[in-house]
């Protein structure tokens, strides 16, 4: 029952990365952009600091 | 050969659980630095509490979809048990799971929707609070459901262990 759980669970999280991946690549910034995105690194606060 | 057959509805709910932990994940990790994405995120989130909000409302008391309100005989039950010095009841689901199943519920409905506030209002102190207060709750959440099956787990390998021990060689 508890690795039922946890595969169903980890199935919908990796669905939903996915779906982000997805969206990022084609309507935000690019794949490269989405994958460091999702993985917490994104830079947007640098590109507003380098804007100034 | 697998027969296939239609997912139960308490399998619905666990994958409805995975794709919502799977936006929360991602909405707290784009936070800081991918604005689109994390508006993607949120608003999936919004759209999947909405989802079983409306679910719990058609499903009244009938689980799994109906809200997770730990009853009043449960709390009882446990606390009789415990009273009399019987631990074997921390072992499996305590009401303490629904409890905090309850309070994460209620605690992202106000995220998401303060997150909705900051992208229109830019209400973004609050949105930021909310959200990093609520990552505090899912963690003990996680340690709550957790808990009681990892328990349950360490007694009856300890049965298995005595009962080898026990076994006369044939």
């Amino acid at each position: 029952m508890f690795h039922k759980a946890l595969t169903l669970v980890l199935l919908g999280v990796l669905l939903m990365g996915s779906a982000t991946l997805i969206y990022g690549t084609f309507y935000d910034k690019g794949f490269a952009a989405s994958v460091t995105g999702i993985l917490g690194f994104g830079d947007d606060e640098h590109e507003e600091d380098d804007d100034d | 050969m697998t027969k296939l057959r239609l997912p139960s509805a308490f399998e619905l709910l666990l994958f409805w659980h995975g794709l919502f932990v799977g936006s929360y994940t991602v909405a707290y990790l784009t936070a800081e630095g991918a604005q689109g994405l994390h508006q993607f995120a949120g608003y999936s989130a919004l759209g999947l509490l909405a989802i079983r909000l409306l679910a719990a409302l058609i499903a009244g008391d009938r689980p799994p979809w109906a809200l997770p309100l730990p009853k009043a005989s449960m709390w009882n039950n446990f606390g009789r048990k415990l009273a009399a010095g019987n631990f074997s009841v921390l072992r499996g689901r305590t009401p303490f799971a629904p409890l905090s199943g309850l309070v994460i519920l209620g605690t992202l409905v106000l995220v998401t929707l303060s997150g909705l506030a900051a992208d229109w209002w830019e209400w973004e102190d609050l949105h930021g609070s909310l959200a990093e207060g609520s990552l505090a709750l899912v963690l003990i959440h996680i340690a709550i459901v957790s808990f009681g099956p990892l328990l349950r787990r360490l007694g009856e390998s300890r049965a298995n262990t005595v009962d080898a021990t026990l076994t006369p060689n044939a």
